[in-house]
């Protein structure tokens, strides 16, 4: 059978993308209004990916269906503060889902709650310690540090302690339970997870913390 | 003699702190400690941002889709408040507003024509809730089993602890649990509740009253304390 040359299939994919990513930014802006429509299109359209996400985390089916409860109730109150030009719709949605599956798992007792989050998320500004010829610019685009960026970075990673970090982003697991499912002692996790996270920071251009 | 103020010093963070807080790999104790940086220091504001979305991003790829059962929808959307009408030209708001307050009068006096007396519910079961066990009761809960219907009415005025407020709950024998919302304050008050999620042995539901955040979303079960607890009793009729 004939394939399509790769570089329309990549094309009519990112137009579908962004078209996708259309329709949300509409949904939640309409949301912010207080439209009902948009609000129920925009779980419609993304509750399920939500929903799996916060199942990977959570493992359990009525902790997950809170967590995307509490995303959405988030959403509702907090809609009018996305602004496309810092996140992707599912990427904002799916970060408030992780930060809400983390609380939940550890039990923590978080002062940002998902709404802080939602309005979080879409606040960062540029430090006061920035250089000048950035200051007045927009910010780097957030979009940059997406998925491509980091998998990207993660792929320069030594073995080991790529598959230490993967574990922690893609389950949320603690250090002990890395250590466990790896059979390494925490300390050896603990020094590699650590180890990658600076190589990743600096490979994302994420500079160095004050 | 007058100790000078001195402003608490707050310890810089370590390279990796944001990713792990992010990524919920410390311990609660300093999770805490981190998060009230993070929010005092912009530039680990944005990086923690930067970490949120990219994690999150990244998550997503490895994710299958999962679709909710179908009564969350229904959950959420009793939890959100009144949904607003949608943008209306002045013009047309204005002949709506005209409308309605002719529909209002034309019922009103259908009402008092017609119906004069009309019960607006027939209970068969009641409860009186307390914001202690053996307090004064605080709320007059009627319910009809058969339309899956609760009116509450606040008996007095009700005061609790800043920052909280009283939220009724219905436990059913199987083990479920179901927010009815946040119980009326001012003495007289009523409200009108069918909780959608509430069937199968009704007389069997425990009531309790917990005290919620009040900037919270009201969640699947209580997280505040839960003040009292109690059963229905059947009216005579």
């Amino acid at each position: 059978m004939k394939q399509p040359p790769r570089s329309s299939e990549s094309e009519e994919l990112s137009a579908q993308a962004t078209d996708r990513d259309a329709s949300l930014a509409r949904w939640i802006s309409a949301t912010a209004q207080g439209d009902h429509a948009a609000f129920s299109a925009l779980y419609q359209a993304t509750a399920g990916r939500l929903y799996g996400l916060s199942l990977r985390i959570l493992h359990e089916e009525g902790r997950a269906q809170e967590c995307v409860q509490d995303v959405f109730l988030a959403v509702w109150q907090q809609a009018s503060r996305f602004d496309p030009e810092r996140a992707r719709p599912m990427t904002w949605l799916a970060a408030i889902a992780h930060h809400r599956a983390i609380s939940l798992l550890r039990r923590f007792d978080r002062e940002l709650t998902a709404p802080d989050w939602a309005d979080f998320l879409m606040q960062a500004e540029i430090p006061d310690d920035a250089e000048p010829s950035r200051r007045g610019q927009p910010e780097q685009d957030w979009q940059l540090l997406d998925a491509g960026a980091l998998d990207r970075c993660l792929h320069q990673l030594r073995a080991e302690p790529r598959q230490a970090v993967q574990h922690a982003f893609w389950f949320g697991q603690t250090y002990q339970e890395i250590a466990d499912e790896l059979s390494l002692s925490i300390n050896t996790v603990k020094s590699w997870v650590r180890r990658a996270l600076a190589e990743l920071k600096t490979c994302l251009g994420l500079g160095v913390t004050p | 003699m007058n100790t000078p103020f001195v402003a608490p010093m707050v310890a810089p963070l370590e390279p990796t702190d944001t990713a792990e807080y992010v990524l919920g790999l410390l311990d609660a104790g300093m999770d805490r400690a981190v998060e009230a940086r993070i929010r005092q220091q912009r530039a680990a504001r944005r990086e923690a941002t930067a970490w949120s979305l990219a994690v999150a991003d990244s998550l997503l790829q490895q994710t299958a889709e999962r679709q909710p059962p179908g009564w969350l929808w229904s959950r959420i959307e009793r939890q959100v408040p009144a949904m607003t009408v949608p943008t209306l030209s002045k013009v047309e708001q204005r002949w709506r507003l005209v409308a309605a307050f002719v529909a209002i009068i034309g019922l009103a006096a259908l009402v008092a024509v017609v119906v004069p007396t009309q019960a607006p519910m027939r209970p068969g079961h009641s409860a009186m809730l307390a914001l202690a066990k053996n307090d004064t009761p605080t709320w007059e809960v009627m319910a009809n089993f058969r339309d899956r219907q609760l009116e509450i009415k606040a008996l007095r005025d009700c005061a609790v602890i800043p920052g909280r407020k009283p939220v009724l709950w219905l436990a059913t024998p199987e083990g479920q649990t179901i927010a009815v919302g946040s119980l009326p304050m001012d003495a007289g008050e009523k409200m009108m509740v069918q909780p959608v999620l509430w069937h199968g042995n009704m007389g069997g539901t425990a009531l309790a009253i917990s005290l919620e955040p009040m900037n919270a979303p009201i969640g699947s079960k209580p997280q505040g304390p839960v003040v009292w607890s109690g059963g229905w009793q059947a009216m005579r009729s």
